[in-house]
């Protein structure tokens, strides 16, 4: 593990800070909020151009949304979803990625503050993000979804849900860390997922267990993206795995069902890393480079949808 | 834009450091001589906009990065349905002295100059092996063999990079040629300093025998030579054109 991790479980234990499955909701969603004040900002974000908070209606009420937009000229638009299991983050947990990627891609970000599980189990979650979605596509550029964890699988159900209703055009998605399966008996759930890394199997079935508790529920790909019979025509992905997460395998598992099914993939694996580890881009060079891959690789999907590269 | 007559008809090169400089210049050049080109740059607005004019595939790229490397070489090789030859143009300048040169600035140009090359060379040689008769083109520099003032970092890297092409020339053969060019002082953006500067394009110009820089249509020649047939027996070695500015 990158000591930088070990670092934090160390400082965790030392403190005798509960798990997420310990606790409530309510106090889980707290202590997530505590790590992330707590935290000192990096000093070396994107300088952004402007940061707004609005709110975009959609099916369930106003959904609350954060606009960054970079210094620089912009090429296209990217939803991001933030992680925390259905059940806890907000806006702030993914801040300084959204910056990171505005900068580095020269895109609008809009983050999406989309209700949270148990009090708003499947679909609503996924109701709002891709209302977002419908709303962004509005803006008029090339249009990309991001997300981390939950918020991966909330984007990558989105693209399926465009796919299937012919909604907005998704050039690109960008999966770090995605949830894709109810499958607890992956090879790197038995390895890993009892050595609470920042993230165990019982955080995991305490999370789908809000989000979406009936077991034959879980089956439909929207909630499970891995259970596709069919991905193709689904945008181009780049998914993002760590080498010490529970949800590795169903991370490289949905990379290879996108790939047998005709769309283009691209994997970083992140070595040493735990669960969704782009958090720690402002602390590890190695991780700072991979968000620069990811947000590169966002780029120059968007670049290519302008009609060139058509040989 | 394709030319059957051209002297690299049917061949597809990926070219680094394209969308300025040399590595323009040799885009230019090999898709005239009917070359298919992939372009890879720092800068991705600009690179997909002299791709769409040269009709070739372009795609963002920061060599320094092992993932965008293999990433855009994947796409570049998807693009072209293969790859015959390879210029590695882009570059890195740095001018201090060795004691103002701090460690993130050395890595820096390290990762660029010669740590870049790698990334592109492990991503294409498998694409390489598979052509007939494949050739790599490394922009080296006459930093590479001599000294100037406040280039230790920059020199360092270029003479890696000519080590790097006999070594290669050594071990790639018989169907792959690596073969590199030593500018010396050229138009380009890298050179503004120079350039613009009356004084400093004067007292540079007077060192050249020629009197004059070069252009990078210059280096395209070179490159368009060593990734041609007309260069058959040509590999491990270096061209330099320089317009007589080592010996003077």
């Amino acid at each position: 593990m990158h000591p930088y991790f070990q670092m934090i479980i160390d400082a965790y234990a030392a403190a005798q800070r509960p798990f997420f499955h310990q606790v409530t909701p309510g106090v889980a969603r707290d202590m997530m909020s505590a790590s992330i004040s707590a935290a000192p900002k990096p000093t070396d974000l994107p300088v952004m151009a402007s940061v707004n908070n609005e709110n975009v209606q959609g099916p369930n009420g106003a959904i609350a949304i954060r606009r960054y937009l970079p210094e620089g000229g912009i090429l296209g638009t990217c939803v991001y979803a933030h992680s925390g299991g259905w059940v806890i983050g907000d806006l702030e947990s993914g801040d300084n990625l959204c910056r990171r990627l505005a900068g580095l891609a020269s895109v609008e970000v809009i983050s999406v503050d989309y209700r949270l599980a148990p009090e708003y189990p499947f679909p609503v979650p996924l109701d709002d993000v891709y209302a977002v979605v419908q709303w962004a596509s509005g803006l008029g550029r090339p249009l990309i979804v991001a997300g981390e964890s939950a918020g991966a699988n909330l984007v990558a159900a989105a693209a399926i849900r465009a796919r299937d209703e012919k909604g907005p055009a998704i050039i690109a998605q960008l999966l770090a860390s995605p949830v894709t399966d109810h499958n607890f008996e992956t090879e790197s759930y038995r390895t890993i997922g009892d050595k609470n890394w920042l993230l165990s199997r019982a955080d995991m079935e305490w999370f789908w267990g809000h989000y979406c508790a009936e077991s034959d529920a879980r089956n439909n790909p929207l909630v499970s993206p891995l259970r596709l019979k069919n991905a193709s025509g689904l945008p181009q992905a780049m998914v993002v795995v760590s080498e010490l997460d529970p949800l590795r395998d169903e991370g490289l598992a949905y990379a290879e069902l996108l790939r047998t099914s005709g769309v283009p993939v691209s994997v970083i694996e992140g070595k040493d890393m735990l669960h969704a580890y782009f958090f720690a881009a402002g602390a590890i060079p190695e991780v700072a480079q991979s968000v620069a891959d990811s947000a590169s690789w966002l780029k120059n999907c968007i670049l290519a949808s302008n009609g060139v590269n058509n040989q | 834009m394709s030319n059957r007559d051209g002297k690299l008809a049917g061949r597809r090169i990926l070219i680094t450091g394209a969308a300025s400089g040399m590595g323009r210049a040799i885009a230019e050049l090999f898709t005239r001589e009917g070359a298919r080109v992939a372009l890879l740059d720092l800068n991705g607005p600009a690179v997909l906009e002299l791709a769409k004019d040269l009709q070739g595939f372009g795609i963002e790229c920061d060599i320094s990065s092992a993932q965008q490397v293999a990433d855009s070489v994947a796409a570049a090789i998807k693009a072209l349905g293969g790859l015959d030859g390879v210029v590695n143009a882009a570059g890195l300048y740095y001018s201090k002295s060795f004691e103002e040169t701090d460690i993130e600035s050395w890595n820096r140009v390290m990762a660029v100059n010669v740590t870049g090359p790698y990334h592109l060379l492990q991503a294409a040689l498998p694409a390489l092996r598979q052509a007939s008769s494949a050739t790599i083109v490394n922009i080296a520099s006459i930093s590479g063999y001599l000294p100037m003032a406040g280039t230790a970092a920059y020199s360092t890297s270029k003479a890696a990079i000519l080590m790097l092409t006999k070594s290669l020339g050594f071990e790639l053969g018989p169907n792959i040629r690596v073969n590199a060019i030593c500018p010396g002082v050229i138009k380009t953006e890298m050179t503004r300093h120079i350039w613009e500067d009356p004084a400093r394009a004067a007292s540079t110009a007077d060192r050249v025998s020629l009197k004059k820089m070069g252009e990078a249509e210059d280096i395209a020649k070179a490159a368009l030579y060593l990734s041609s047939e007309d260069s058959s027996f040509a590999t491990g070695t270096e061209i330099v054109l320089d317009g007589g500015f080592s010996w003077r």
